[in-house]
């Protein structure tokens, strides 16, 4: 599959000569989307995109999702008749990625103006942590249901809409983007699984060189 | 006569296999029995399982510092012999008072001084049923040998009554019909049993079924 990929865009980046490479730092917020999840994460990224078009764009993607900790109370219990039966555990989850992503801006309108309506998607391998730390009382009290510490490399790949601004410098651009693992999922009981993050995340394009397609 | 026959042959032959595939599931389903138990290792006390109320239908716990845990319930094969890791029964005495026995089976392991059973007694009324029985929701109990004691028994000793404390977080017992039960249960215990075995942070949950009752 990566070898596809990597074919792929070798063939469209070499077969055109005259393609406009930008850099763009992305940074973001993303929310997880499964059911009753409060897990949330700052996204940064860094784009490396080629232009091969007029409406299309390969890019090359190195993400760092970081955790916002979410503090939750668990219950946690103990047979010495000397404390009380149950207590607060204090659990705080905190995840946190890191991907490698080959995408692809696809032009669905604003093709004589300067602003610009993509279509985004990117396709790639993504490592994901869901780190799990407790704090209680761990020598007297046992908890309910644990969850526990998950870490997983596998698929991922996402897509949405992205609005773009072209200036004379550049251009910044703002997506809301959905995506997730392909098939992984963990083989615990915990009470979340694998983010299905619902990105908000704005860039800037600074343009390497310039050339006929950086027009709009 | 051929181009007629074709048609027929197929449908013949698509039937058969659906009969065959279904002789197979069939017998496969008498042979084959079912694992009820979920074991999912607990990440701080290691060895143990969780300390779970979603029907895993497991115990476990240190002895002496090492994992005990009961064995796995197996039902579902026709011909094979149904497991349960734990009993629940009510004995009869002569006494002013009955004893409610709850029995924890164990998984085998090479280590021979932990391969024992560990059962729970509870000194319980005369009038004692089903609805009592799930009046222990949320109770912690301390025994003393005097209002009940747990004890541990192997091939090779069959140890006295021991001390110990027990919580359950939940216990549900229903009827479904002339003494015939269906339930669930969870909670945590430890115990020092006779002859110098402790039992430190032990778990259970269990769903319960007519066959692991008996009042």
């Amino acid at each position: 599959m990566n070898k596809l990929i990597a074919l792929i865009m070798g063939i469209l980046f070499f077969c055109n000569s005259n393609a406009q490479f930008y850099v763009e730092p992305v940074i973001g917020y993303q929310r997880d989307l499964n059911k009753g999840s409060r897990l949330q994460q700052i996204n940064s990224a860094i784009n490396v995109s080629w232009k091969t078009g007029r409406t299309f764009e390969l890019i090359l993607q190195g993400q760092r999702c970081w955790p916002i900790a979410y503090r939750h109370s668990d219950a946690a219990f103990t047979t010495n008749p000397a404390l009380p039966v149950s207590a607060d555990a204090i659990k705080t989850i905190s995840p946190s990625a890191l991907s490698l992503l080959v995408g692809q801006r696809l032009k669905l309108a604003g093709r004589a103006s300067n602003n610009s309506l993509f279509f985004t998607c990117y396709l790639g391998v993504s490592n994901q942590q869901i780190k799990v730390d407790y704090s209680y009382d761990k020598t007297n009290y046992t908890i309910l249901n644990p969850d526990k510490t998950v870490k997983e490399t596998g698929f991922y790949a996402c897509g949405g809409i992205e609005y773009m601004r072209h200036f004379k410098t550049g251009r910044i651009f703002a997506q809301l983007l959905a995506g997730g693992f392909i098939h992984e999922d963990i083989n615990y009981p915990n009470s979340f699984s694998f983010l299905v993050p619902f990105s908000f995340n704005v860039g800037y394009s600074v343009p390497i060189s310039k050339n006929k397609h950086d027009k709009k | 006569m051929l181009v007629i026959q074709f048609p027929f042959q197929k449908i013949s032959m698509i039937k058969n296999n659906n009969l065959l595939y279904a002789l197979l599931f069939f017998f496969s389903s008498i042979l084959v029995s079912c694992n009820h138990t979920e074991f999912y290792p607990d990440p701080y006390d290691t060895g143990l399982g969780i300390f779970s109320n979603t029907a895993n239908n497991l115990m476990s716990g240190y002895i002496q510092n090492e994992p005990w845990r009961t064995r796995d319930r197996k039902t579902g094969g026709f011909l094979g012999t149904a497991t349960y890791e734990l009993y629940i029964s009510r004995q009869i005495t002569s006494g002013p008072s009955d004893n409610l026995v709850f029995t924890w089976y164990v998984n085998p392991t090479a280590n021979n001084t932990l391969n024992g059973d560990i059962s729970l007694v509870l000194v319980v009324p005369k009038v004692f049923g089903y609805k009592e029985l799930s009046a222990l929701k949320g109770q912690r109990l301390a025994l003393d040998t005097l209002n009940g004691y747990f004890t541990f028994s192997s091939s090779q000793s069959n140890l006295g009554k021991g001390t110990g404390n027990i919580y359950f977080h939940d216990m549900q017992v229903d009827s479904i019909g002339p003494n015939n039960f269906t339930g669930r249960m969870s909670g945590l215990l430890d115990a020092r049993l006779s002859g110098n075995l402790i039992l430190s942070k032990g778990r259970f949950d269990h769903s319960i079924t007519a066959t692991q009752i008996q009042f």
